[in-house]
């Protein structure tokens, strides 16, 4: 609480106590004086009225207006009354009072009797009254402007008596100030200082009344109570920090020396909470020793390393010194070996407290004992399993080991073979020498190096190649010997079957006929067999280690040379003819890459050369003679086309025009003969059209393009009576492809399969054709032929007699029929041209039945 | 009313196409020569075909292939060179249906290719449709009007 806010509160006290009274006693007092005044001023011009209504009563009666003027102006007494009017009987006015300048307006008809206030005006309505009987009625207006002026002056005296009384409020608080707040501020600022300067010796001045004397002597009494304790508490303080400052200092000297250590030291209670740690401790977790501190052992290390080690803490808290090595697999260091120190704390009541370990990362020197361990290991499983036998001597040639497989192979044991046991397994033949030279090297201090047989467990000898080498110590002294025992038996067994070979292949070569050369990548001679000494005519001496171009420089202009570096080059064997012109034979050459160089057998073909040219020549007569055959076919069918059918059409027409010139002379035999021969010769034209367009298909080459085979059908249709509605009708199943083929040959066949499809039906039976298109299947007979897909099948199915499934294969072969000439006409050849011509177009054409219910032609073509 | 013009060595084939002609009720005359010389005789005018009275020039010609002296296709070529019968109508009416044929008579300057139908009834068919076309619709040029004059 500060001294300006109690001061102020007394201010604001007194001054609403004050003012508050003045305020309630003025208001009462205005409020009085309104309700008073009005009643009064009420009461009094009702009076005036009754007066003025008494007199009026013989001016109403006598409608003398004069009078009543007269009567009226007795209000001018009153200022405050701005009009008066009297009414007479029948409300209407009968004389006005108007004292001021401006006409006030009055009602024109009185109203109900009695007053009426308004906020500024007071209206009265008076009876005038003779006797028992209404004259008239008077009215009066007061103004109670003046009553207000009245209000005013109360107002603004109430408000000067409380400007006074707020004046001698402050005044009077000023006074009171001095007299109640002073010792209290005084008190709180005395207080305030001491908590500024610290300083318990201020003490506050005694002032006011009784109860505050009292305060400031509590006051004063407690600070010297705290002056008194702080004194006691900084005595005690400087001895503590001393003490502290020592403690501090060894602490750190501790601290010094255990951070610079290359141990861990630790010291921990029995709920293995860190008390101290050293630097390295915390460091190889990564942490400051001040992080560490207060946690658990298991916390810092992880619980997989702290099982590693918990069996030794349990025996250091249980009272035992201990030291050992244990393997600690950190989580975040990996696995290391430890040594580690535990001692106990003193224990208290039987209770070992805690225990201080020391610890050492040992993993460094057990990785290397580990590792020499393994190398021993290695070296063991090494000489055990490679396939050689090995053993170990010392510097007197005394053997001491020998590994798995000397054992295995001898079947002996190391007691039997111990020093110059392996004598044993020698063969008496080679025994002496083989002693001999082994005592040579060991006095020499040499390589020892010998092949000799040894007697194996089955009772059979091998040879073997063995060498022993000396093992120096670093003075160069021998201290042992190590040797080896490798079984050479395979590679001499090798080495004889490769003799023989050699030999095989030399007399092959030198037998062969044909030349065989082996050129070194430079192109010199490396093998020449006695053939191609006879084709250079050089002999193998003027051969050998020579550059072919260099030796025969005029071969570098014929195609032998490109040949020939091209398949040494891209090591891509080549067989190739070659016209030798300074002998005027042929060869054929076969060239191999081989890693030496290039391989060339050449085998002189003159004479199949000849043989193979004269045949040519023949083929070529024979096919001019052929093609001259072929074309006096052409010719022939030429003339068939064009003079066989004058005689026919010649046939017909004669027949057809005897019976229409003579038929009345003619028996109906002779017609009937004359219509057999006229049908006769129709059919002969027919079968000549037919093989003609046999003819015609199976000849040309056709150049294929891309063709629609629906508008080709529709259009084939509108040729043919036959396909047309009503006689038949053709349904197009799915969208056919654009295929390609041969325009002529492809309507030719269409129209071949339509027309059949409309032909061969049950009389009477309206042929439906149905065409539709599907990719072609998988090749059966001719995989690689044609890729499938590339295939298109188009059926055309009819709902005709069918084919018999032995007719089936039939039907594709020229002048073939199924049906009798009379039942369905025909000259055998339609589905032959079929073949024929999709044949030729690199398609098929193909066909399933079943007799009554129709059949179904498929033709494939590529699709375009 | 024009005439027309039928070069056809075979007799039985004039035979034919004489009764044929009458069958299907063709009104323009038709004229016969037996080879191709007496054709360039009688569109040339030559010899006995001077008298256009009774040779008169035709307005179509029914050729053949094959023809002695001189062949269909020789024929059709003397008359494209033979400047009044430049536009002279040529259709060929052969046995022969080899491609060839077809490619040379057009080649050569034929306007039409039939070939001879096997039968009677198919012949009257034809000739049906070649006067709808070539004497109902067909518009000949007016050379072929001036060299008849």
């Amino acid at each position: 609480m500060t001294e300006s806010s109690i001061r102020r509160q007394l201010l604001a006290a007194m001054l609403i106590v004050s003012s508050s009274v003045l305020l309630l006693t003025g208001i009462v007092l205005i409020s009085y004086e309104f309700t008073t005044y009005r009643a009064t001023t009420a009461r009094h011009l009702a009076g005036l009225a009754q007066t003025v209504a008494s007199y009026s009563t013989a001016a109403l009666a006598y409608q003398d207006e004069k009078g009543a003027h007269e009567i009226l102006s007795g209000f001018r007494s009153e200022p405050d009354i701005v009009v008066a009017c009297l009414y007479n009987q029948s409300g209407k006015p009968f004389a006005t009072y108007q004292p001021g300048k401006a006409s006030e307006p009055f009602p024109p008809k009185p109203g109900p009797d009695g007053f009426r206030f308004s906020r500024t005006e007071l209206v009265l309505f008076e009876p005038v009254i003779q006797g028992n009987a209404r004259m008239g009625t008077l009215f009066v207006r007061q103004n109670l402007s003046s009553m207000y002026s009245r209000m005013s002056m109360y107002g603004l005296f109430v408000l000067f008596v409380l400007a006074l009384s707020v004046t001698v409020a402050f005044l009077l608080s000023r006074f009171f100030e001095l007299k109640i707040a002073g010792p209290i501020l005084s008190l709180a600022q005395t207080a305030r200082r001491i908590s500024e300067h610290k300083d318990f010796s201020i003490r506050a001045q005694k002032a006011g009344g009784p109860e505050l004397g009292l305060l400031t002597q509590a006051f004063n009494q407690m600070l010297s109570e705290i002056q008194t304790r702080q004194q006691q508490l900084l005595s005690e303080l400087s001895a503590r920090e001393r003490a502290e400052l020592a403690l501090r200092a060894s602490e750190e000297e501790l601290r010094f020396v255990t951070d610079h250590a290359s141990v861990v030291i630790l010291h921990c209670d029995r709920e293995l909470r860190l008390k101290f740690v050293n630097r390295p401790y915390a460091a190889r977790f990564g942490m400051t020793p001040e992080a560490v501190l207060g946690k658990r052992i298991p916390e810092v290390v992880g619980t997989a390393a702290f099982d590693s080690f918990k069996v030794y803490i349990e025996r250091a808290l249980a009272g035992e010194s201990l030291m050992f090595e244990v393997k600690i697999p950190y989580e975040t260091l990996g696995e290391r070996w430890m040594l580690c120190a535990l001692t106990p704390e003193q224990s208290r009541n039987g209770v070992v407290p805690g225990f201080v370990a020391v610890v050492q990362d040992v993993t460094d020197r057990h990785e290397m004992q580990e590792a020499l361990r393994e190398s021993e290991e290695r070296f063991r499983l090494l000489a055990d399993n490679i396939l050689q036998l090995a053993w170990i001597a010392d510097k007197d040639g005394f053997i001491t080991w020998y590994n798995q497989r000397w054992y295995e192979y001898t079947g002996t044991t190391l007691a039997q073979m111990l020093g110059r046991g392996w004598e044993q397994v020698q063969h008496p033949d080679h025994l002496a020498r083989v002693r001999q030279k082994f005592d040579d090297a060991l006095k020499r201090g040499l390589v020892w190096e010998d092949t000799f047989p040894l007697l194996g467990k089955n009772g059979e000898y091998r040879w073997f190649l063995s060498r022993a080498l000396p093992v120096r110590d670093e003075h160069g002294e021998i201290v042992r010997w190590f040797g080896t025992n490798t079984d050479i038996t395979e590679l001499r067994q090798a080495e004889e079957a490769l003799r023989q070979a050699h030999y095989r292949l030399q007399t092959t070569l030198d037998g062969m006929n044909d030349a065989f050369v082996i050129y070194s990548r430079d192109w010199k001679f490396l093998v020449v067999n006695p053939a191609a000494t006879r084709m250079w005519n050089e002999p193998a001496e003027a051969l050998l280690g020579q550059s072919l171009w260099e030796k025969f420089p005029e071969l570098i202009a014929t195609k032998l040379h490109p040949k020939f570096v091209q398949s040494m080059e891209q090591r891509a064997p080549t067989t190739f003819q070659f016209h030798h012109p300074g002998v005027d034979r042929w060869f054929e050459h076969q060239c191999y890459p081989i890693e030496e160089g290039l391989a060339v057998f050449t085998a002189d073909i003159t004479a199949r050369k000849n043989a193979q040219q004269i045949l040519e020549r023949t083929v070529d007569e024979r096919t001019a003679e052929l093609r001259e055959t072929v074309g006096e076919l052409e010719a022939f069918s030429y003339s068939i086309s064009h003079d066989m059918r004058a005689p026919l059409r010649a046939i017909t027409s004669y027949s057809e025009a005897l019976v229409e010139d003579f038929g009345n002379q003619l028996p109906p035999a002779a017609k009937s003969h004359l219509s057999s021969i006229s049908s006769a010769a129709v059919r002969l034209d027919q079968l000549i059209t037919d093989v003609l367009a046999y003819s015609r298909v199976s000849r040309a080459e056709r150049e294929l393009e891309p063709l629609e085979i629906e508008p080709l059908i529709r259009e084939l249709a509108e040729q043919y009576p036959s396909l047309q509605s009503p006689r038949a009708e053709i349904r197009f199943q799915n969208p056919l492809p654009t295929v390609l083929g041969h325009r002529a040959s492809l309507a030719q066949c269409l129209s071949n399969l339509l027309t059949n499809a409309a032909k061969f039906v049950q009389p009477g039976v309206k042929p439906v054709i149905s065409i539709r298109a599907e990719p072609a299947p998988a090749p059966a007979q001719n995989p690689g032929q044609k890729s499938p897909d590339r295939f298109v099948r188009i059926w055309i199915e009819d709902n005709g007699i069918g084919i018999p499934a032995k007719d089936l294969d039939r039907i594709f072969r020229i002048f073939e029929r199924v049906h009798p000439q009379q039942v369905y006409e025909g000259t055998g050849i339609g589905l032959a041209i079929v073949k024929k011509a999709m044949e030729r177009m690199g398609g098929q054409v193909g066909v399933e039945s079943t007799v009554g219910q129709g059949s179904r032609f498929w033709i494939e073509l590529k699709k375009a | 009313m024009k005439s027309i013009l039928l070069v056809e060595d075979n007799a039985d084939d004039i035979f034919i196409m004489q009764r044929a002609w009458q069958k299907a009720e063709i009104q323009n005359p038709l004229q016969v020569v037996t080879d191709g010389q007496q054709a360039v005789d009688y569109i040339s005018g030559t010899g006995k075909y001077a008298d256009r009275t009774q040779y008169p020039i035709p307005c179509l010609i029914l050729l053949d292939l094959k023809l002695p002296y001189l062949s269909g296709l020789e024929v059709v070529r003397w008359l494209r060179s033979y400047e009044p019968s430049m536009t002279l109508a040529v259709v060929f009416l052969t046995s022969s249906n080899s491609d060839m044929d077809i490619y040379q008579a057009y080649r050569f300057g034929g306007n039409a290719y039939l070939v001879k139908p096997p039968t009677p009834e198919k012949l009257i068919e034809m000739l049906k449709d070649l006067k709808a076309f070539w004497m109902k619709h067909n518009q000949f040029p007016l050379e072929c009007l001036k060299l008849g004059s």
